[in-house]
């Protein structure tokens, strides 16, 4: 079941050059707007400065520490381009997840790739809100208590005044928070994956499948997670290994990390995208086929095949527990 | 500011008008003048974290004066409660360490006896001399009965009781680790006038300040200390007996002579790791050379000796053990040779606990506390040279609070300030100029750009370095430790590097085993370096003007045939009625002006460099004192660009990045940081957002 889903993923983060292409250009454009200010500031601060070549080395505490106090103004600004940004992203996302799993999940379809796209990020954007609102409730409430519980834990671990215990215990505590926001993150995607397989529209009732599927099939939730977080942190090691093998003093070594950059960010899209479509796979593929429709169906009709998208009415889906 | 030094650095010029002396080698006193002697027996019960002390002290009048009475610290009494000066000033925190609400510290005299046992008890008064808070207790002063004359003395018995706070500033307790500092009812200066520019002698002896540390007279120590048998002790000076009780105590005996404090830990869970210094094979003789001939100095005045060192380390750090080992050799061996010998036998290198890290960072004589984390065992944290800058920096302090005691309440910049400084040129020489201080993942961290760092950051806030550690408006780590440091460096670049290096080497020389002040030093400075340095200290030690010189504007442009009326041969000639284009090719000629500003009011003599095309880097020199400079060439080669201080010599300045201007705009870094900009920003847009 697993290898189906990761053979789906990767078909899909390969063949699909299209929607790949799509998500990038969408994530340029919206970056863009934050970036721009930034790039126009370096370039006023340091096209005519000399000194500011030590940069193109690597970071210099001492000039950056000048930079800051010289234009302390530019930093806020920059700060909270990004926090806008970071929200913005939050939206985007329920929007963008639509389109995606649209893709993935209706196969074969003949309607142009952007109006499928654009069709499913519409019809799904405000349940996609709706479930990232329940989600951060959730997390909230649920990061508290592990805070609580596990903070508790690893501070009597602490005690005493060990240091290999004391950085043991900030691990463990380090490794919950992490493990409870992954938890949370995956969830939140077979939440959307369930929702666009069953048409709900009861987002409380789908986070929580979501949560009782993750818990219970958390071998392959994990596997299909870890494999994509694989895939993304090995694109951006080699651009991180890039740009600390060469420096930027040449236009030529200063294009290809650019290309390397954005060749990073595509490969992460591809994989985003291979990752959807596995576990729209896993989700599918766990859960038993529904029954057919009990109705007779007209020799002469032609056939459909609906067999997840039953929205409220109460019907046998399997993903409806 | 000292009216004395006011004084001084206005006759400086008169001094030099006069004729410079050739600047001779001082020899290195072996010894000091030895004004105090103390011996003590103290207990620590390690329960309570209480210590039961003794200590007879004889105190020798150094001055032309009869003394009526005796003035001595209490330090510990800093920590006693909410209403003493040190909590009042400090919050109850230092360097980010928040004091306990549970453990104060204190100590209490429970009696004073003149060795003929006339008890002076009754007699002890609390002084406050530095501010008007009543509450407290940390100066004490004693009268006495009959005047000590001039060079008479005076012995007398303190019995005292003492309670270790937690440790959050140097001294204190965690669980069993001790660090036992700034504990015993101790003596403040006798200053005879004359001395650091006293009218009339006189004690100084300041209350306990959040910023401030130390100030005390040289002589020798004799110091018992019991603590129970199993725990690990490290003291000042040279261990002389070790005697076990029968009640599982044990009775350790450490001796010094000519140290002007004594400190000591134990915790029974360090780990001791011994090594010897050897002047011989620590040290080449090529450098024994080297440095002979940069001081001026024979071979046999800058010969070193041998060290005993011992390291205490938290069983978590073993693996960084070696690194403090490396560490103090590296300060022995360079601090050494540049000032002059260590001259004590054995130095003690402490390595508290994490969560004791109040304890970390601190110097004694023979004695000094360091600090690091388990991280540190580990890549990529071994990288950072905590434990390397710390440990040599502390060492440093031997030399600079040490051997040339200076008073750290009035004038911190003299041992913070020049410990700075030189612990950055000991590093330098030791682990290299690119990454001094440590380098991580693709960061590299030079002591110049930890000290461009903080004239970024501090530069604009304008207080002065020399005052008393407890008037600063704030930023003491900067106006005590890193302007100081980056003036020093300045005025390196200023004299070059034998002239600063001889400028050191003599302050250290004359003021070994004295109590300079800032003055002083001036003076060596003009002396050695041949030359008034009034104009520098008086803008940089003694004002608060900002150094900050910028390149304005740069141009050049093609240079247009003359046109017009010219009179030649008794004609009147019309040129290029029509104007012409430039020449072009090899006749063609540019003109480049460059406008050079001084921003700030510091004025510094400056180096202004100029690249013309193909041409090698020109340099010309401007005193600095003009509000601004135009500079105009006619050349066959366009002017590049132009910088101020293309040496990055001038550690002052305020803003590194205006110094230099380009004519043609470079956007290599704009487009790279852009691309890497937008990089992350896609990152967090493809977490956030798909």
């Amino acid at each position: 079941m697993i290898g189906r889903a990761l053979g789906e993923g990767i078909r899909s983060a390969t063949r699909r050059p299209g929607l790949v292409a799509t998500l990038w250009a969408w994530n340029l454009a919206l970056t863009l707007l934050a970036a721009v200010p930034f790039w126009a500031w370096v370039s006023t601060v340091s096209s005519v400065s000399p000194a500011t070549d030590a940069f193109l080395d690597g970071l210099n505490i001492g000039l950056m520490t000048h930079l800051v106090a010289a234009e302390p103004n530019a930093f806020s600004m920059i700060a909270t381009a990004v926090a806008i940004l970071a929200l913005t992203s939050l939206l985007s996302g329920a929007f963008l997840s639509g389109g995606i799993l649209e893709i993935v999940t209706t196969e074969p379809d003949d309607r142009p790739l952007l109006h499928r796209f654009f069709g499913g990020a519409g019809r799904f954007f405000g349940r996609f809100v709706r479930l990232l609102a329940i989600a951060g409730l959730t997390l909230g409430v649920v990061m508290a208590i592990v805070a609580a519980t596990v903070g508790a834990a690893t501070r009597a671990l602490a005690r005493g005044g060990s240091e290999p215990r004391a950085l043991f215990a900030a691990v463990i505590l380090q490794v919950a928070v992490g493990l409870t926001i992954g938890f949370f993150v995956l969830a939140l995607d077979y939440a959307r994956v369930m929702t666009v397989l069953s048409g709900s529209r009861s987002m409380a009732r789908t986070w929580w499948r979501a949560l009782l599927f993750v818990v219970r099939r958390t071998p392959g939730v994990a596997t299909i997670g870890l494999l994509a977080a694989i895939g993304v942190l090995g694109a951006m090691a080699i651009a991180a290994a890039f740009d600390i093998a060469y420096g930027a003093r040449t236009w030529g070594v200063i294009v290809c990390a650019v290309v390397v950059h954005q060749a990073m960010v595509v490969v992460r899209t591809a994989v985003r995208v291979g990752q959807l479509s596995a576990q729209a796979r896993y989700c599918r593929d766990s859960l038993p086929a529904p029954a057919p429709p009990a109705v007779d169906v007209p020799e002469s009709a032609p056939p459909t095949v609906e067999p997840l998208a039953e929205p409220d009415a109460g019907s046998s889906s399997p993903l409806r527990e | 500011m000292r009216p004395a030094w006011i004084a001084s650095v206005l006759l400086a010029p008169l001094v030099l008008m006069l004729g410079a002396a050739p600047v001779l080698a001082d020899p290195l006193p072996e010894r000091s003048n030895r004004v105090v002697s103390y011996q003590i027996s103290v207990r620590l019960n390690p329960a309570t974290h209480q210590l039961d002390g003794r200590e007879t002290v004889t105190w020798r009048n150094p001055s032309t004066d009869s003394v009526s009475d005796l003035w001595l610290h209490l330090y510990l009494n800093a920590f006693k409660n909410t209403s003493s000066t040190f909590v009042r000033e400090s919050g109850g925190q230092l360097r980010g360490d928040r004091m306990s609400e549970n453990d104060w510290g204190w100590v209490d005299v429970t009696s004073f006896r003149l060795a003929d046992g006339t008890d002076l008890t009754g007699a002890i008064r609390f002084e406050h001399p530095d501010d008007d808070n009543a509450e407290d207790r940390t100066v004490i002063r004693v009268p006495l009965p009959q005047a000590v004359p001039a060079n008479g003395s005076v012995s007398f018995e303190v019995v005292f009781k003492a309670q270790l706070p937690e440790v959050f500033a140097r001294s204190g307790f965690k669980r069993d680790f001790h660090l036992v500092g700034q504990w015993f009812p101790k003596l403040g200066v006798y200053e005879p006038a004359g001395l650091r520019g006293r009218a009339t002698g006189g004690w100084n002896c300041h209350q306990y300040h959040a910023n401030s540390e130390f100030y005390a007279d040289y002589g020798d120590f004799h110091v018992e200390m019991t603590v129970p048998s199993h725990f690990v002790l490290g003291a000042t000076g040279e261990q002389k007996a070790r005697v076990d009780n029968r009640n599982g105590t044990a009775t350790y005996t450490f001796e010094q002579a000519d140290v002007h404090d004594f400190a000591w830990t134990v915790d029974p869970s360090y780990v001791k790791v011994r090594r010897t210094f050897s002047a011989t094979r620590d040290v080449t003789p090529e450098e024994y050379a080297r440095t002979a001939a940069l001081l001026g100095r024979t071979r046999e005045e800058v010969q070193l000796s041998d060290v005993d060192i011992t390291v205490l380390v938290q069983p978590a750090h073993m693996p960084q053990a070696e690194r403090y080992v490396q560490a103090a050799k590296a300060g022995i061996k360079q601090f050494g040779l540049a000032y002059g010998r260590y001259p004590y036998r054995t130095l003690t290198v402490v390595d508290p606990p994490q969560d004791a890290s109040g304890a970390g960072g601190m110097e004694y004589p023979t004695f000094i506390t360091g600090g690091t984390s388990y991280l540190g065992n580990f890549w990529p944290f071994d990288g950072i040279r905590g434990v390397e800058g710390v440990t040599v920096h502390e060492f440093g302090h031997q030399f600079w609070y040490g051997m040339v005691g200076n008073n750290e309440f009035e004038e911190a910049w003299l041992d913070e300030g020049i410990t700075t400084y030189t612990t950055g040129l000991v590093m330098e020489a030791e682990y290299g100029v690119e990454a001094t201080n440590g380098r991580m993942l693709a960061l590299k961290i030079s002591e110049v750009d930890t000290l461009r760092a903080s004239v970024g950051a501090f530069a604009r806030n304008k207080d002065t370095i020399a005052k008393p550690a407890w008037m600063y408006l704030g930023d003491y780590g900067y106006y005590a430790y890193m302007k100081p440091a980056a003036a020093l460096r300045t005025l390196q670049g200023f004299l070059g590097n034998q002239a600063m290096a001889r400028v050191m080497r003599t302050f250290h020389e004359r003021w070994r085993f004295g109590h300079p002040a800032t003055a002083d030093f001036f003076a060596v400075a003009n002396e050695v370096a041949g030359q008034d340095l009034g104009w520098f200290f008086r803008q940089a030690i003694l004002g608060s003007d900002v150094l900050d010189y910028s390149v304005d504007a740069v141009s050049t442009a093609p240079v247009e045939p003359t046109r017009g009326v010219i009179d030649s041969n008794g004609k009147r000639v019309t040129l290029n009625p029509e104007k012409k284009e430039p020449a072009k090719g090899s006749a063609a000629r540019y003109e480049s002006r460059v406008v050079v500003r001084r921003l700030g009011e510091f004025t510094f003599p400056v180096k202004i460099a100029l690249k013309f095309e193909g041409r090698a880097v020109e340099r010309v020199s401007w005193d600095g004192v003009e509000r601004w400079k135009r500079l105009s060439f006619v050349r066959a080669e366009r002017l590049e660009w132009a910088s101020v201080d293309p040496d990055s010599t001038i550690l002052l300045d305020a803003v590194a990045l205006n110094n230099a201007r380009r004519v043609q705009p470079d956007s290599r870094l704009a487009t790279w940081w852009g691309a890497r900009w937008l990089s992350g920003l896609q990152q967090l847009v493809s977490f956030l957002g798909m």
